[in-house]
């Protein structure tokens, strides 16, 4: 049985058959885009374990096709297997040892950064303070208790449970959360509007304000703004109901629909909280942009944007904040600019954007726990080529002192510089 | 030769079917609490809350037609942008087009100024300090405003006509618009209002992004070569309608210079449906909204000549002046659209003008 399992992980075949099926995923995948758009069809065929299939009617997820990240797992544990089976450790081959560490570490590095990689934006306008960055595109169905004069108390519920409809009972919250209606990706509509679907709510902004769905963006550039109609039932009856939209809360989407109706409804106002009581608490209600906290706060200072003399051609971004780490007393100014990011807490801060006007800054925010990783394989295979090349270098010199010896001596061939990579036929070596 | 290693498949199969099952269980992600200190941010926006039975407003308008200049790339409305238009100038600037159109007058001109003041981050300025040109759009007299912030400018046509306020704001930074400006006064002149589009119009019918638009065909009064037959009682005037959501408008005057206003109006589908705009009603008459239980002891059948049509009465205040106010209304569902007729004003002209009003919903003949 181990020999079995043994056997097959270390087989050329099951290379053959993981490389085979990266081309069927590459070539459905990339045929996919046109339906679902690029950043949907890296998603579900790339950055995943397996595709699945919804049949229509249904929540069932079916897979009917590895997905990216199996496919290079197998193929890194297939690699690894080959290499502790086939490879034996000697001084002659140490350079080859490095150069294929150093691409174990590489592919492993990339699956680590694929899965644990968290990217955010935190925008500041001069005088902000935060402590979280938000999902460029993830959504989160917040409920937040704010009764407490000091600290809000958050259940962050994901989009993927939105999107499933019906109730979402959780012992976190007193109530249960009944999602009437949900659109992937919606405009708002005037009350009066003839749209065949539209969704509106007795409570809150959504008495004003309605939204009908529209198709999913298709392009990289492009997010989609969902929206939802979602009611708080306890069990002695219903509490009220919202419309939730990303229209209300992410930027800059809340302030053009603001602008926008500026004029006709000038006591409404889009990114104001939706508030409800229940049980002499007081919550908040809003589908928003994913937030991850931070321990620590960001403050913008000044945002420049610097023209070079006589012409409007940008020069240089640069975000001038002050960052306060109370667990750590870390209390100073900070200048980020193109090239030259901030690297704080297992965090970057790149220089990422602007607000129009030159109002405020965008910084993108990327938490990586494997960055390093690249680093340190291109070192380990850098490291690897120079023993190997030094290694062949000083046999192929100790051979020419031989040959100089009054004694005629056949040489044998200079090895090759590298070690063939995969199996040389016999399936003895890698 | 490579030896091939035989695998039971039905071991692969159990096996690759639990990885998946595992695995699509993992990938929802969880419920998350966490405690945070309260945001002591300005919010973005001031924090109020929309105020309760306030009278609905229709955010979309008329038909408008255009000849789209050069270079602009246009971008599908979103329900409250009748339309917008990107465009690219020199060096990566950016600047943006939106047509809009309210109801009314839409604050002051000093509110509208500042307003735009305000998104180019500049001070609001006192009335004597607005400065503006006239311009001219289909016929249409109205006013052209520049403003010039640090790094972005405003330009911005706004244009009263049939009650409505139409806005055509181009606005990005300054070198792109100061570029663009010559090429946003030719658009202007292109753009012409209302009325049945011209076939060969690529504009014809522009609504909300695919959505059926509900008025079209209703720009002004007189845009109706296929609208309904009636026959108006001799008191009634024919007056101007105060928004592009109105079809007709008519007043009747009372003892003491007392008026009552008719207006009639219509929407593709349910309009919205009985309870939404008896709501409405209600809210203009600063009456609290009712249940769809309640709607039969609110509401009574009326028969005209080509079906049946729903009539309302209802006493309260008129939200606007304060003053006692009655509301007359009738709901006709015919066809694929619904015609909304009312009737409001003090109280003893609508009760003289009852029998008048009845009896014109019941004649209207449709097309």
């Amino acid at each position: 049985m181990v020999d079995r399992f043994i056997n097959f992980f270390t087989s050329l075949r099951l290379t053959v058959v993981c490389l085979a099926l990266a081309l069927v995923l590459v070539f459905v995948g990339t045929l996919a885009q046109v339906q679902i758009g690029l950043y949907a069809a890296q998603s579900e065929y790339f950055r995943s374990f397996f595709v699945y299939w919804t049949p229509p009617g249904t929540h069932w997820k079916i897979p009917f096709l590895p997905g990216g990240w199996l496919i290079g797992l197998v193929l890194l544990v297939n690699l690894l297997a080959a290499h502790i089976k086939r490879f034996h450790l000697s001084r002659k081959k140490i350079g080859i040892i490095l150069i294929h560490g150093g691409l174990i570490l590489l592919l492993g590095g990339q699956f680590l950064t694929e899965i644990f990689q968290v990217e955010g934006q935190m925008r500041l306008e001069p005088g902000d303070v935060k402590n979280y960055s938000e999902s460029g595109r993830k959504n989160e169905l917040a409920v937040i208790d704010t009764t407490d004069p000091d600290k809000d108390r958050v259940v962050a519920i994901p989009e993927s449970l939105v999107a499933q409809g019906g109730e979402i009972r959780t012992p976190e919250l007193p109530f249960t959360l009944r999602v009437e209606k949900y659109f992937p990706n919606s405009f708002p509509t005037g009350p009066m509007s003839g749209a065949s679907e539209k969704i509106k709510s007795a409570d809150g902004l959504g008495r004003r304000l309605s939204f009908s769905p529209t198709n999913i963006t298709r392009g990289m550039d492009a997010v989609d703004l969902p929206s939802a109609l979602v009611q708080a039932v306890s069990d002695k009856g219903p509490i009220g109901e919202w419309v939730v939209s990303d229209w209300f809360t992410r930027w800059p989407a809340f302030p053009q629909l603001q602008e926008d109706i500026g004029g006709i409804m000038p006591d409404t106002k889009v990114a104001a909280p939706q508030t409800f009581t229940f049980n002499g608490r007081t919550y908040e209600i809003a589908l928003r942009p994913v937030r991850y906290y931070n321990p620590y706060s960001i403050k913008l200072l000044a945002f420049n944007h610097d023209l070079y003399p006589g012409t409007g051609v940008p020069k240089n971004f640069s975000s001038k904040i002050h960052l306060n780490d109370p667990a750590t007393g870390e209390d100073r100014d900070i200048l980020i600019y193109m090239n030259s990011p901030l690297r704080y807490h297992g965090q970057t801060y790149y220089q990422a954007g602007f607000e129009p006007g030159d109002a405020g800054t965008i910084l993108q925010v990327v938490r990586n726990p494997a960055s390093l990783a690249p680093y340190i394989a291109c070192s380990l295979v850098a490291l690897g080529l120079v023993t190997q090349f030094l290694m062949h270098l000083f046999s192929f010199a100790r051979k020419r002192a031989q040959q100089t010896k009054p004694q005629p001596a056949r040489s044998k061939p200079v090895a090759p510089l590298l070690e063939p990579a995969l199996a040389n036929g016999k399936g003895r070596r890698l | 030769m490579y030896k091939v290693q035989t695998h039971s498949p039905l071991g692969g199969f159990a096996g690759a079917l639990f990885l998946a099952v595992a695995v699509n269980c993992a990938a929802d992600d969880p419920i998350k609490v966490y405690t945070v200190p309260k945001e002591h941010l300005a919010a973005q926006l001031a924090q109020a809350q929309p105020a309760a039975g306030a009278a609905d407003i229709p955010v979309n308008s008329a038909p408008i037609r255009w000849t789209l200049p050069t270079g602009w790339k246009e971008r599908p409305g979103n329900g409250v942008r009748l339309a917008s238009f990107d465009l690219r100038g020199e060096n990566g600037g950016k600047a943006d087009v939106a047509i809009t159109s309210f109801p009314g007058s839409v604050g002051t001109e000093l509110d509208n100024v500042n307003r735009w003041r305000n998104e180019l981050s500049l001070a609001p300025v006192s009335l004597s300090d607005v400065a503006s040109e006239p311009v001219t759009v289909d016929s249409s007299q109205g006013k052209l405003f520049d403003i010039a912030g640090a790094a972005a400018r405003t330009v911005v046509a706004e244009i009263p006509r049939n009650g409505s306020t139409w806005f055509i704001k181009l606005r990005g930074d300054t070198a792109t618009v100061a570029a663009a400006k010559p090429v946003f006064l030719d658009f202007l002149k292109s753009v012409h209002f209302g009325g049945a589009p011209a076939e060969a119009d690529p504009h014809a019918g522009l609504g909300l992004q695919g959505a059926p638009n509900p008025h079209e065909g209703l720009a002004t009064p007189d845009a109706s070569p296929d609208g309904p037959k009636w026959n108006v009682p001799a008191q009634w005037v024919e007056t101007a309608p105060s928004s592009a959501m109105v079809f007709k408008s008519f007043s009747a005057s009372g003892d003491a210079g007392a008026i009552a206003n008719i207006t009639i109006s219509f929407l593709q589908g349910e309009g919205g449906g009985l309870l939404a705009n008896i709501n409405r009603w209600r809210g203009q008459l600063g009456q609290p909204p009712v249940e769809q239980s309640q709607l039969d002891s609110l509401t009574e059948s009326l028969a005209t000549q080509d079906g049946k049509a729903t009539l309302v009465d209802f006493k309260g205040s008129d939200a606007k002046t304060g003053q006692p106010a009655r509301l007359i209304a009738a709901i006709v569902p015919r066809g694929d659209r619904t015609w909304f007729y009312k009737l409001m004003g003090q109280g003893n002209v609508v009760e003289e003008q009852k029998n008048n009003f009845v009896e014109f919903v019941k004649t209207v003949q449709y097309p």
